[in-house]
């Protein structure tokens, strides 16, 4: 196993692999009912990338591993906000005009984008103020 | 950015993986940056250069536009 996991790039399916299966495993498993399973099926998996990750000593995420990482979360964020301009100022129309009724779910949703945009908007502040 | 990390790590008898170790990337960013699909950081940059032990311009060619306004700023 010690030689398999001396390859970053071995390293890295490794540590993707798990952190998709820990995922799904929680998200699974809480629909199943089945919430500690899944809490400790995700621990087993978090555990196993930690270890996966001190496996060796070169280099298995760099900096243009975090340059892919910040150009995604660009494309997520600005996705997110462009469908959000289009979907909520619609759903707020229509629950205007007695077309739409807000549910739990559509609460949540538009909830949580809203507290998204507002950490991100906070961290620009921060940000912008120490450059 | 155009450059020339083949040249030199070829003329150096290295492979991608042992530079890479070298300036502490992974072979992957070294690949890429060779095939022009990555521009690496300054940091990166004069570590690959203090590695070759040559000036940054050598191994890495900004463009055609760039080096005219330079010139023309020294002018």
């Amino acid at each position: 196993m010690s030689g398999f996991l001396e390859r970053p790039s071995r390293i890295r399916r490794v540590v993707a692999g798990l952190t998709v299966v820990g995922a799904v495993a929680l998200a699974g498993f809480t629909v199943l009912e089945r919430p500690l399973v899944g809490v400790a099926v995700f621990g087993l998996a978090i555990t196993g990338v930690m270890v996966a990750l001190s496996r060796t000593e070169r280099p298995v995420f760099d900096e243009r591993d975090e340059q892919i990482s910040r150009e995604a979360a660009e494309w997520t964020l600005s996705l997110l906000g462009m469908s959000s301009m289009l979907v909520f100022p619609t759903l707020t129309f229509a629950w205007g005009v007695d077309k739409f009724e807000w549910q739990p779910w559509s609460t949540a949703i538009a909830m949580f984008v809203a507290v998204l945009y507002l950490i991100y908007g906070a961290f620009l502040v921060v940000l912008r103020s120490q450059r | 950015m155009d450059n020339s990390l083949t040249e030199y790590r070829e003329a150096s008898g290295l492979s991608q993986r042992a530079l890479a170790e070298h300036v502490a990337v992974t072979r992957q960013t070294i690949n890429a940056v060779e095939g022009n699909r990555y521009d690496p950081s300054v940091e990166l940059v004069f570590k690959l250069a203090a590695f070759f032990e040559v000036p940054v311009e050598d191994l890495f060619h900004p463009d055609v536009e760039l080096e005219r306004t330079v010139s023309e700023i020294g002018d």
